[in-house]
């Protein structure tokens, strides 16, 4: 694995790609696991339950195909990846605040931008690494996974200590030092592969 | 931060089974928990308590959190009560601990409301006229738009307005009913003042100054027994509920202490374990049956025949028998007994006649003055007859000092009055006795005796100042006979044993009551031998079951003969305790002159209720009772024709009763005739009533002139909980939709129409508005055309007493009124503002022309002391004031009402203050509140008078005027009344002359008062607060005719309906189901029974039946409890839905099944909400009704008496009462439960209610 330009762009920039990465599938996941505890607070029907569910879906797969496209012509798709990971702000910060059915229906769909961000981050890594996009694409799977297990497993806990609207909130928050982190550390990667 | 990642517990919880797996303990973070701890948080706690008139009175903590009223719990600083006497603490129940839920319920008024029909007229009208009252005319003077709000009252339709808009449509209305037909057409109903009486007192204070009408509730509510007038003079003095503790026999007598005197009961329950016998007499076996060592359980209705069987045991046994030297001597220096009655011949019968007056006698006995009223007895120490102090005439005279009961005759000689002349008799003659227990109400049992019981009764001759002969026999020899006790005199129609079948022995009355011989025989016997060695220690606790039927004075007098005769009022842990409601207004003298103006203008109008009642809601085109049917056999019927209002008209123009609306033309109007005529009004009113050009309103009460126009509703919820004949208002006083199923007098074949008074088509809607203040959405704000809404009891400084304990208590505001609410005190001072902005250009400086009735404890209670004559009829002269009513003119300046209101006026300085006959200057307390509330230092006309601008600026006046919370007032008060008896009383109070009460006194801590000559008992340290305690100890007299306790009534119309004496009266035939039994069937069987309406357990009167809380604990809306046996008759279960009715009107309701309940009676707990899940009724086609739906008042002549003594009318002290009791039911189970859920034509619009 070379580095596409240099060695500090690589050792900074692929740890925080990955982060960023992880904490977009991690909100996913957070929206999975709180819709799941909530819903009876909410007074969710089967129905309701399941267009939740199946929103982020609906809406990430022409996302991620046009956030591909966008991240691939851009001469940095680094910033493409930083702006659609800010997106995730306003959407956890409506999923503290939602206090009907519509709201999560909107929040749902909103959270499509999360594959969105994988696309836009397989064009990212690949500029950096030059590793073959399928394996990257394999790999950022993975990390899906890890991401939304972690969610799973932290959400009832910080749910239970602090309330379920808290936790979207700290995800905001790590969120904010993660965008910070790549806008300042991150390479912009302006070579077109 | 450790507390913070502290809380990051989830994966560390220890989760372990228990109950094989079915259950699991974990640990786990509770703080969530605190939520609930912080509910039952509080910033502040303040005192307060309930005005509902349940007479507790009870002080309770109220919690505030972040402004809001949070809960509260009972208080537990009471001062202490005596030594040896278990403390009033804590008090309250657990309606009072649920109040605090109304505050922020759905129930809750938040705004002010209007009907929207009314409102968008109003809205129309102001457009086309400037002049707000121009605009009400408009409204209300043409018939379509009257009608087109008038009939959708009740049927929802209510907006939010703003304050400003509501006070301009009230204050319009005001003024243009004062100005086109007179300010007593305008008025205002609000009960029981002791609850909360500034707030009372604020609609009453601006009704009387702009001349409208006060309505009367104590009589309405049947909570005032006639018997306590007739016997004693006075309304209602009872003992404290400590007393009870006192008491060595204690009879609970239909009242069901435990359920609605809970606060009181422990002194019941605390007597009981010192060893106290208690009996127990209630028809069913209530909550009170349990306590009772011996439970007596009458069938209901028939208490009188019970009491005067105990009545003849104890007669015979203790008196006659003679077996109680103290009991002999009580009736002797403290009864009527020894007096001397004059027999009459009527109808070929002697008889009991009037009470013989030195007047009767040569050169009038000696007396000076008033030889009318001073009536006689026989002294055994000159052995002849002697006119002995105490008597009324000793009481309105110049020769004052000589009203007292010191066994004297005026003159000083010492006197030991005869009771039974049987010894010395001329004559022994048979006098005729009326019995009614032979007729009457079909669903009682009747007996077969004769309806005259000649008794032989030993009697003397006399010379009258003419020369002539009389007969006179003493009431007690009358009395025995009465009681059909054998004497040895022979003849027939007495009893020489318990077992005979005589009137009114023990076994006698078995056959009406259905209660043992032997336990009566039992009862009486223990009752008598305990007052006897205890000194009169036997007490009977009475209440409304007792006194809420037609003959209720019969059922009281047989009661309070027997404490009478057993030397028991007056006595500490004696006597007669009436608790139906909460009538003790202790600050009386100092309240009146804030709550009728009386400081600036006298007399203020007042109104007996239920004479009112009857006419306007138009119950007497419905009447169908008959005098025949209630005189005495003795009497020639056909002298004593008419009806019901024939009689109350009779009244009204002799002065004995009230009127309002009072003449037949404005009042303003008739006083501005009298002076165009260069008359005085007096003279020209009496002109124009004698030749027919004018006429009391009472005897055209349909024609449109005499419609009561305005009515304020105020701390009251008259529709939905006193209102009897609730579809009678509903049809005849609103003209809105209703459920009357019975047809007036016009429609019945051959029905007799009143004589006195004009038929007219039936007038409906008579009212133009209807203005309800109230804290919730009750049935009466339901049929109202504007809902204001008030401070709720925490949310309002205010002032609450009882005559169940001794303390003035204060309402304080824990916190400002929620939403737009105001207390009542500022609501009629905004309204007051409001009108004297909009009079200006209408009405000015007027003079007003009151008719005053002949007022107990003022020289006019002196009218007619023989005869009754009617100068209507030629018998008489007109003459105000003796014949008919006083008049009196009042001039009143409508511009300055604000001024007026907000000020202490100059009356009091001029005139001074007082109450029950006494009075004395108040200079001093004016100086002092001018000084302790400011004074007015705006230019205007009252500019230096003292501030009586808030409701606390009201407080103190009331504190500082009344002798009960200021010790200098009630040694004034003391030294008043020594001028009339001659004997000096201050001493009563001369430790507490520095004592005064402020109101930051009471907020602190409940202050008991300072003994008063308003009441007849006193507080101190020694003794329980008892009524008659002045009167035997002090030997003040009663405000009777003979001074003493009278066990007879003289009066002409007394002798009329036969109750000179008590007897035994079966309850009446309202002649209310036959129209409609079986005439409107559904499938199901129908029953009659007999409908009791007592108090409840969950709810005081209709307050709390609305409560979640008091829902949840019941059974979640209306019920109707019955008896196993009738309830099989009918097919009806425990639970199911019922339908009871009559031609009244409907109710429906769940069925209690409880062999609790005696067969033939029905129980429906007094004022349950139609507004908590009631469907539709099936007879009416409408919601099912109120208790109320299914009664009607009707009136007692005897009630109406006036101008006579103790039988004089004073405001809630005596009139006529209305009674419910006598009602019977149709009752059926419904096949269909109708919701009546579709949408109305006329959607309710709350807007943010």
């Amino acid at each position: 694995m070379q580095p596409a330009d240099k060695n500090w762009n690589l050792s900074s920039s692929l740890p925080l790609a990955i982060l960023v990465l992880a904490l977009a599938a991690g909100s996913w996941g957070v929206f999975g696991a709180l819709v799941t505890l909530v819903s009876q607070t909410f007074g969710l029907t089967g129905t309701e339950f399941s267009l939740i569910l199946l929103a982020p879906a609906a809406i990430g797969l022409p996302l991620v195909w046009v956030l591909y496209r966008w991240a691939t012509h851009s001469a940095r798709p680094g910033n493409v990846l930083l702006m659609v990971f800010l997106a995730l702000i306003p959407l956890l910060a409506g999923l503290a605040l939602a206090n009907r059915f519509s709201h999560l229906l909107l929040v749902g769909a909103g959270l499509g931008v999360v594959p969105g961000c994988f696309a836009a981050g397989v064009v990212y890594l690949h500029r950096l690494t030059r590793i073959p996009r399928l394996a990257l694409t394999t790999g950022l799977l993975v990390l899906c996974a890890l991401g939304t297990t972690f969610a799973y497993v932290s959400t009832p806990l910080i749910t239970d200590a602090f309330g379920w609207r808290f936790t979207p909130l700290m995800s905001i928050g790590l969120i904010l030092i993660a965008a910070g982190l790549l806008a300042t550390l991150g390479e912009p990667t302006e070579t077109r592969v | 931060m450790s507390n913070f990642l502290d809380r990051l517990t989830f994966f560390k919880r220890q989760r372990e089974p228990f109950a094989d797996g079915h259950g699991v303990s974990v640990d786990e973070d509770r703080r969530w928990e605190d939520g609930y701890r912080s509910r039952w948080q509080h910033d502040k706690v303040v005192r307060s308590t309930h005005g509902v008139n349940c007479t507790g009175s009870c002080s309770w903590k109220i919690y505030v959190k972040n402004g809001l009223v949070t809960w509260e719990t009972q208080q537990t600083d009471y001062p202490r009560t005596r030594p040896g006497l278990p403390n009033h603490e804590p008090r309250g129940c657990a309606r009072g601990a649920s109040f605090s839920w109304y505050i922020y319920s759905a129930n809750r008024l938040k705004y002010p409301m209007v009907r929207r029909h009314l409102v968008e007229l109003w809205r129309d009208a102001k457009k086309q006229h400037s002049d707000p009252v121009q605009a009400w005319a408009s409204i209300v003077q043409d018939p379509q738009k009257a009608h087109a709000y008038k009939s959708r009252r009740g049927l929802g339709g209510f907006v939010r307005a703003d304050w400003t808009e509501v006070q301009e449509i009230i204050a319009a209305a005001n003024v243009y009913t004062a100005r086109d037909y007179g300010p007593d057409r305008i008025i205002g109903f609000s009960p029981i003042p002791a609850m909360s009486m500034l707030s009372y007192a604020a609609g009453t204070r601006y009704l009387s100054l702009i001349g409208g009408v006060c309505m009367s509730f104590y009589d309405w509510y049947c909570d005032l027994p006639p018997a306590s007038p007739q016997t004693w003079g006075e309304q209602t003095d009872v003992p404290e509920s400590a007393d009870w503790f006192n008491s060595t026999f204690l009879m609970m007598w239909g009242s069901n202490v435990p359920q609605t005197r809970t606060p009181d009961a422990h002194y019941m329950t605390e007597a009981r374990y010192r060893g106290t016998k208690t009996v127990t007499v209630t028809p069913d076996y209530s909550e009170a049956s349990k306590f009772g060592d011996i439970w007596l359980n009458p069938k209901q209705g028939t208490d009188s025949a019970l009491a005067m069987a105990m009545g003849h045991v104890i007669l015979k046994e203790w008196h006659v028998e003679g077996k109680s030297e103290y009991f002999d001597d009580y009736v002797r220096r403290y009864t009527d007994l020894p007096y001397l009655v004059m027999l009459d011949e009527e109808n070929g019968n002697t008889v009991p006649g009037r009470f013989l007056r030195a007047s009767d006698l040569a050169d009038n006995l000696g007396e000076e003055d008033n030889a009318d009223w001073k009536t006689i007895a026989w002294d055994e120490n000159s052995n002849s007859m002697v006119a002995p102090t105490g008597s009324i005439g000793f009481r309105w005279t110049e020769h004052k000092g000589k009203w007292n009961l010191e066994q004297k005759t005026g003159d000083g000689r010492d006197v030991h009055l005869r009771l039974s002349h049987i010894e010395e008799s001329d004559e022994v003659t048979e006098v005729a006795f009326p019995y009614f227990g032979g007729g009457g109400n079909p669903h009682f049992t009747h007996t077969s005796h004769d309806m005259i019981q000649k008794r032989r009764v030993p009697m003397r001759t006399i010379t009258l100042a003419d020369g002539s002969k009389a007969r006179v026999a003493s009431v007690f020899d009358l009395m025995v006979a009465n009681y059909g006790i054998d004497r040895g005199l022979g003849g027939d129609h007495v009893a020489s044993s318990y077992d005979d079948d005589v009137p009114y022995t023990p076994a006698w009355q078995e056959a009406i009551t259905g209660v043992p011989r032997e336990k009566v025989i039992t009862v009486a016997q223990q009752f008598a031998e305990n007052a006897h060695k205890t000194q009169g220690k036997s007490m009977i606790i009475i209440g409304a079951a007792m006194n809420h039927w037609y003959h209720m004075d019969m059922n009281y007098r047989g009661v309070i003969k027997m404490l009478m005769m057993c030397g028991c009022i007056g006595v500490s842990g004696g006597g007669w305790a009436h608790y139906v409601g909460q009538e003790k207004l202790r600050p009386q003298t100092g309240w009146a002159p804030v709550a009728f103006a009386l400081d600036w203008h006298r007399p203020p109008r007042h109104m007996n209720s239920t004479s009112f009642f009857y006419a306007h809601t138009s119950q007497w085109r419905h009447e169908t009772v008959k005098m025949e049917e209630i005189l005495s056999p003795l009497v020639n019927a056909d002298d004593w024709n008419g009806s019901m209002i024939d009689y109350n008209v009779r009244a009204e123009r002799m002065g004995w009763l009230p009127s309002a609306p009072q003449l037949s033309r404005n009042p303003l109007q008739v006083a501005r005739e009298a002076k165009e005529a260069g008359m005085e009004i007096k003279d020209y009113i009496v002109q124009s009533l004698k030749d027919g050009s004018l006429q009391f309103a009472s005897e055209d009460p349909d024609n449109p002139a005499n419609f009561p126009r305005n009515m304020f509703v105020w701390r009251s919820n008259l529709l939905g909980s006193s209102g009897k004949g609730h579809e009678y208002f509903l049809k005849y006083l609103l003209g809105t939709e209703n459920g009357l199923q019975g047809k007036d007098l016009d429609s019945i074949p051959n029905a007799e129409k009143p004589e006195e008074v004009q038929w007219r088509d039936a007038a409906t809607g008579k009212l133009d508005l209807l203005t309800t203040l109230d804290f919730r959405m009750s049935t009466t704000c339901m049929y109202s055309d504007i809902v204001l809404p008030t401070a709720t009891w925490y949310e309002k400084h205010d002032m609450n007493t009882s005559d169940m304990h001794p303390f003035i208590h204060p309402l304080t505001a824990a916190v400002d009124p929620a939403w737009e609410s105001r207390s009542d005190w500022d609501i009629y001072r905004g309204i007051a503002r409001k009108f004297s902005e909009l009079c200006v250009g209408h009405l000015g400086e007027e003079t007003d022309v009151t008719t005053l009735p002949q007022i107990h404890d003022t020289p006019a209670e002196m009218a007619q002391p023989k005869e009754v004559q009617d100068w209507k009829k030629g018998e008489c002269e007109a003459i105000p004031g003796k014949t008919m009513p006083s008049i009196v003119p009042v001039e009143r300046n409508y511009p300055e009402t604000y001024n007026r209101f907000t000020a202490l006026g100059p009356l009091l300085d001029n005139v001074g203050n007082g109450g029950k006959g006494i009075s004395w200057k108040t200079n001093d307390e004016v100086e002092f509140l001018g000084d302790l509330n400011g004074r007015v230092t705006e230019d205007v006309s009252t500019k230096g008078r003292p501030k009586i601008r808030t409701a606390i600026n009201a407080c103190e006046t009331v504190l500082s005027l009344a002798p009960e919370t200021n010790g200098h007032v009630a040694v004034r008060a003391w030294e008043a009344l020594s001028e009339q008896t001659g004997r000096e009383h201050a001493h009563l109070a001369r430790h507490h002359e520095g004592e005064t009460i402020r109101f930051n006194d009471i907020v602190a801590q409940p202050r008991k008062i300072i003994s008063s000559p308003t009441w007849s008992g006193i507080e101190s340290d020694k003794v329980s607060y008892n009524a008659g305690w002045t009167n035997i100890n002090e030997l003040i007299p009663w405000r009777t005719i003979t001074g003493r306790q009278q066990f007879y009534q003289d009066h002409l119309w007394m002798r009329a309906f036969g109750e000179t004496l008590c007897v035994y009266k079966p309850p009446i035939d309202m002649k209310t189901i036959d129209p409609i039994l079986n005439k409107k069937g559904n499938g199901n069987t129908e029953i009659v029974l007999n409908f009791i309406t007592p108090h409840q357990k969950w709810g005081i009167h209709s307050t709390y039946t609305d409560n979640l809380l008091m829902l949840t604990l019941s059974r979640g809306g209306p019920i109707v409890w019955m008896s196993e046996t009738d309830a099989a008759k009918a097919g009806i279960e425990d639970n199911d839905w019922i339908e009871a009715f009559n031609v009244n009107g409907a109710i429906t309701a769940r069925a209690v099944v409880s062999q609790r309940v005696p067969e033939g009676m029905s129980m429906m707990y007094h004022a349950q909400e139609k507004i908590v899940n009631t469907p539709g009724s099936e007879i009416t086609g409408n919601r099912g009704g109120i208790h109320n739906s299914v009664t009607r008042a009707v009136l007692k002549p005897t009630h109406m008496i006036g101008g006579y003594a103790q039988q004089s009318y004073f405001f809630n002290y005596h009139g006529t009462v209305g009674s419910n009791r006598d009602e019977f039911i149709v009752v059926r189970k419904m096949s269909n439960i109708d919701w009546m859920d579709e949408e109305s034509s006329d959607a309710m619009r709350t807007e943010g209610a």
